[in-house]
């Protein structure tokens, strides 16, 4: 037990630096050398037990030939959720491959605690601090007794140069790897609007993501946002291992 | 009176006003020197409605929290030497009572707020 957990934790350690390190298919590529360390490892373990492998993300390949994909027939749940992390991998690879501009980029959620305004706020900036994508409202927005009505007032230019909160005391930032610098700067070359609902802070940072290939649940609260990357970080860092669990 | 409107570029500001950035904030005392009020008086120049910045106390306030011009003027010389823009503010003026409310501030300024503060809260914010 104490030898798979050495080998998954020096395996994982290889990959994630891979992902770190960004490049080409950075993300895949720590999911393959994750995937294939590991299982080489687990099978001088096991004593040829397990079947040494390789993930690509959405699929994987075992030394006997046979395919492992998302969706395939008989697969497990823990399977498919592994194919399913490694997809999302591909996918934000995929898109920094033909966008251009792949680097790691952070996700902020401004702190919400010790007083500071409940709402947050969301914004997204590349590995130097530099803003990618942060608006807030040209004006602030006058609340009313009725939703309606503040709704109207709500409705903005965007100042897309709002404070990014990034490095700030409380801020919660998520690093993502390998993501389409240029389909985020295409995205918010067109940011004109904002608006309580969906040309928010935290509305602009999703769909920018999704243009990136970095889908996600439109989920109002700039944690809520983070709290989804969060876990598919987690998913894509456990993906190598989630579709060898017999 | 609740004031919004402001100059956003840093180009707009005049030469002789702007070159004295790095002296301004210096300490966290509300009081501001001439060189900061100096700024100020251009910052808000469309909405001062006889309002003059020189000698007077502000307060600072963002997201919902008290900060003092020495964090004001941190992040405006970031965003100075990053090619942005400057901080997005609105300036409350205070009448008598509301300055001795708030703990004798004249006036605010609250930045980065995406809602509209009304002036008791603001008071209200400071005298903590």
């Amino acid at each position: 037990m104490l030898g798979g957990a050495a080998i998954g934790g020096a395996s994982g350690y290889m990959g994630a630096s891979i992902a770190l390190e960004g490049g080409f298919m950075a993300n895949s590529m720590g999911i393959m050398m994750s995937s294939s360390m590991n299982s080489v490892g687990m099978t001088i373990l096991s004593e040829g037990d397990i079947m040494p492998s390789i993930s690509f993300g959405f699929g994987s390949l075992n030394y006997a030939g046979e395919f492992g994909y998302l969706g395939k027939k008989g697969n497990s749940a823990l399977e498919n959720i592994g194919y399913s992390f490694g997809a999302l991998a591909n996918l934000s690879d995929a898109v920094s491959l033909f966008s251009g501009g792949g680097q790691n980029v952070d996700v902020n959620s401004a702190s919400t605690k010790n007083g500071h305004d409940w709402w947050g706020h969301s914004s997204m900036t590349d590995e130097n601090g530099n803003t990618l994508v942060s608006v807030g409202p040209d004006s602030p927005v006058g609340k009313s007794t009725s939703l309606s009505q503040t709704w109207k007032n709500s409705i903005k230019g965007a100042d897309v140069n709002w404070n990014s909160y990034v490095g700030d005391k409380g801020t919660w930032t998520i690093r993502l790897n390998n993501v389409s610098t240029s389909a985020i700067n295409n995205y918010a070359s067109g940011m004109t609007r904002w608006d309580l609902l969906f040309n928010s802070c935290v509305g602009h940072t999703t769909r920018a993501l999704m243009r990136a290939g970095v889908p996600t649940i439109y989920a109002f609260h700039p944690h809520m946002l983070n709290l989804q990357l969060f876990i598919r970080q987690m998913g894509i860092y456990s993906s190598p291992y989630l579709y060898q669990i017999p | 009176m609740n004031l919004f409107g402001q100059v956003r570029n840093f180009n707009e500001i005049p030469k002789d006003v702007l070159v004295h950035l790095d002296k301004m904030g210096t300490d966290s005392t509300p009081l501001l020197d001439s060189c900061e009020s100096a700024y100020f008086n251009v910052i808000f120049k469309d909405n001062l409605d006889g309002f003059d910045f020189t000698n007077k106390k502000i307060g600072f306030l963002s997201a919902g929290s008290k900060r003092n011009k020495k964090e004001y003027f941190t992040e405006e010389r970031k965003r100075f030497s990053d090619n942005s823009t400057t901080i997005n503010s609105t300036l409350y003026v205070f009448n008598a009572s509301q300055k001795k409310e708030s703990g004798g501030y004249d006036a605010a300024i609250v930045y980065w707020s995406k809602f509209s503060i009304p002036m008791d809260k603001v008071v209200t914010k400071l005298k903590k």
